[in-house]
């Protein structure tokens, strides 16, 4: 039950090349990766919802490879959904539409994406709304029915990149208890650069930067970060456990191992 | 998708009504005239006066429907359908909304022409279908590309243009790859050119076919050009296609379908003239020769209506909704000799000059007392002035009138010879010296 990259090679045309023979396993069902702006996450994301093909290299989900073409990227496909950090609903579609659209689209069959899609939303609580153009729905709520979207043809594996950008406070804490209760679900691998909604939610922390894994581990290790309390990730070869000392101010007020500032401290660290 | 959620949201639904009223309404009397009576090919043809208008909805809607595709960003999550099949049903009620604004169209010109035996060729449909897919194919992608307050009117216009315009070239293979002579067709005794709808068939194809490369490669440069080149080797296979064309895309059409009797005259009529019709006809051309006979006037065997009557036949230029009194016009401009090619090419045709007396004089002899010409033709076929050298001529010997007539007939078989004068006065039929 593993996202893998393979020794990816990527570049967008005419620029310098983003990952160099890049190899990660995503093995937890709760993953966040972080990163700074343009370190690859967004493209890593769409890597792995197959969105853009890598020069070099697989990208696998379950030894499924969508690059195979045919049968082989339709389940890919069908299992890995993508949640992209801006949701743009399907003008005049409500949202019970625009979630059975969803399904549709994975290749679910019109009517059993019609009624998978209310299920979905009362998933995500949001079958009140059923009837609403979705064009009406706060940031928050569309990103809930981007979830349904994905619930409503069983995926297995959700990339959602941002997907808190935006959101208030209210908001962010509705979308964190939704993504705890999905993770005993479904896999959940989510892109962001922000810390604070880290402990708790996500049980795995991979950080990118400059197209390069900076660290990989639990939540735990990478917190530990801030407090110099250093346990080396798991075997990413990123060289981190040493130098981070307490005295950079950047722990927490209350003493206890902040996530922004064990990320603070590891990129200004690798820069 | 489920198709009530697609036709409620569908701009094809949304314009349905307007383009039905607009083809009911804005082009009812264009539909419903000249088109030929009691055959269905006609009022196909005939109803393709409103394909311009069909194309432009159907491209301005499918620009909305690509923009909005592509606003909703569905390409972009992945999904397991292809682009075309995602695509299609978005653009289904669409093409649909054409096809329904053809059929009114065409219902519209059927009942104007009275027929009830349907569309003999599936030419003009098949060309309405290859165009109004092309339009609305063409359209997605344009509203996949441009903002949506840019991609529906330049569809609309450009679609507009496209269809319409060629119609007016002086050059004929534009429009026949656009449809434009469809309105053109066809008399009772013409069908529709095959190859017109094959040219017209090779570009919409070309261009149905460059529009899926399109949709389905997301417009990468490869996929670009090969678009264009598909389009280009559309263009210039419907263009060779349709070279030879002239501005109308019809062709004689068979005998085969004529229905003849044994009478004498043999008569051949079109079906479409219906049995009560055709006996009225037949019978009026036995009494028109009969009386043409009875004054030494030599008859054909046969009287048909096929446009190129064979040797020993003469046309019978009646209407597919002929009246008795449209018959005896019919069989005298059967009995004169067509119209020589050299005239049709503009050059001098002196015996034109003594066409109108001629006529007038046969007409005469065709009536009841075969003595008096009426005073004026049918639609113009000979003037007063005609009639009354008629009047003339019936006064002087038999012999000297048919003497006069058949000099008036070799002369109008070629541009060479003037015609002759007239026995009692000696001077050209027309007025002018011999």
């Amino acid at each position: 039950m593993a996202l893998e990259f393979h020794r990816i090679d990527f570049q967008y045309s005419r620029k310098t090349p983003l990952f160099t023979g890049l190899d990660l396993r995503i093995d937890h069902p709760a993953t966040v990766l972080l990163g700074p702006n343009g370190a690859g996450k967004s493209t890593l994301m769409a890597l792995a919802a197959s969105q853009l093909s890598p020069r070099r290299g697989l990208v696998t989900w379950r030894g499924v490879n969508p690059a195979t073409g045919g049968g082989d990227r339709a389940a890919y496909r069908r299992a890995v959904a993508w949640l992209p950090q801006q949701i743009t609903p399907v003008p005049g579609l409500n949202v019970r539409e625009q979630v059975a659209y969803c399904g549709w689209l994975k290749g679910m069959s019109r009517t059993a994406a019609w009624q998978a899609s209310a299920a979905a939303l009362a998933r995500v609580g949001l079958s009140g709304l059923a009837d609403r153009a979705g064009h009406q729905l706060s940031g928050g709520q569309l990103r809930r029915m981007g979830i349904a979207g994905c619930l409503a043809h069983h995926s297995e594996l959700i990339l959602m990149d941002e997907p808190t950008a935006g959101l208030d406070p209210t908001q962010r804490a509705v979308f964190r208890s939704l993504v705890e209760e999905l993770a005993d679900e479904v896999s959940i691998v989510v892109s962001t650069h922000q810390t604070e909604d880290l402990a708790g939610t996500y049980r795995r922390v991979v950080v990118l930067d400059h197209g390069r894994v900076r660290f990989q581990g639990a939540t735990e290790e990478f917190q530990a970060l801030a407090v110099g309390d250093l346990v080396p990730g798991d075997g990413t070869g990123t060289g981190i456990g040493t130098g981070l000392g307490t005295d950079s101010g950047l722990g927490t007020d209350s003493g206890t191992p902040s996530a922004e500032a064990a990320y603070a401290r590891l990129i200004e660290r690798e820069t | 998708m489920l198709l009530r959620t697609l036709l409620r949201i569908s701009a094809g639904t949304r314009t349905l009504p307007f383009l039905l009223g607009f083809v009911l309404v804005a082009l009812g009397d264009e539909l419903t005239d000249w088109v030929t009576p009691a055959y269905g090919l006609a009022a196909a043809g005939h109803a393709g006066l409103a394909l311009p208008f069909a194309c432009a909805a159907c491209a301005a809607c499918g620009a909305w429907e690509g923009g909005r595709l592509h606003r909703g960003e569905v390409f972009d999550r992945s999904p397991v359908r292809s682009a075309l099949a995602i695509t299609a049903p978005a653009l289904l009620p669409v093409a649909v909304m054409g096809g329904l604004g053809m059929a009114a169209a065409l219902g519209t010109a059927a009942v104007a022409a009275g027929t009830a035996n349907g569309v003999q060729q599936p030419g003009p449909l098949a060309v309405w279908a290859g165009l109004l897919l092309a339009g609305t194919l063409v359209g997605s992608i344009a509203g996949r590309v441009l903002a949506p307050v840019v991609a529906v009117p330049l569809a609309l216009v450009s679609s507009f243009v496209l269809t319409a315009y060629p119609a007016a070239f002086a050059t004929y293979w534009p429009r026949h790859l656009v449809g434009g002579g469809l309105s053109d067709c066809c008399a009772v005794d013409h069908v529709l050119d095959g190859r017109a709808v094959a040219a017209s068939l090779a570009f919409s194809g070309a261009v149905c076919a460059a529009a899926v490369l399109l949709i389905r490669a997301r417009g990468t440069p490869l996929a670009v050009a090969a678009a264009l080149a598909v389009t280009a080797g559309g263009v210039a296979l419907g263009g060779w296609t349709a070279r030879d064309l002239g501005p109308e895309p019809v062709r004689a059409r068979p005998a085969a379908a004529l229905v003849c009797d044994s009478g004498r005259p043999r008569v051949c009529l079109w079906p479409e003239l219906g049995g009560a019709r055709s006996a009225m006809v037949r019978a009026e051309v036995r009494r028109v020769t009969g009386s043409l006979a009875g004054h030494g006037i030599a008859v054909p065997e046969t009287f048909t209506m096929a446009a190129r009557p064979g040797p020993g036949e003469a046309k019978l230029g009646v209407p597919a909704d002929a009246r008795a009194r449209d018959v005896a016009p019919a069989v005298v401009g059967g009995l004169l000799p067509r119209t020589p090619d050299c005239a049709l090419r503009g050059d001098p045709y002196p015996a034109a000059a003594a066409l109108g007396t001629a006529t007038a004089w046969l007409t005469a002899r065709a009536g009841p007392d075969g003595t008096t010409a009426p005073a004026s033709g049918v639609g113009g076929r000979f003037t007063e002035a005609d009639a009354a050298r008629a009047d003339e001529l019936l006064r002087l010997p038999d012999r000297d009138q048919l003497t006069w007539y058949h000099a008036t007939a070799a002369a109008l078989t070629d541009c060479g010879t003037p015609p002759p004068p007239l026995p009692h006065t000696g001077t050209a039929a027309g007025g002018g010296a011999p």
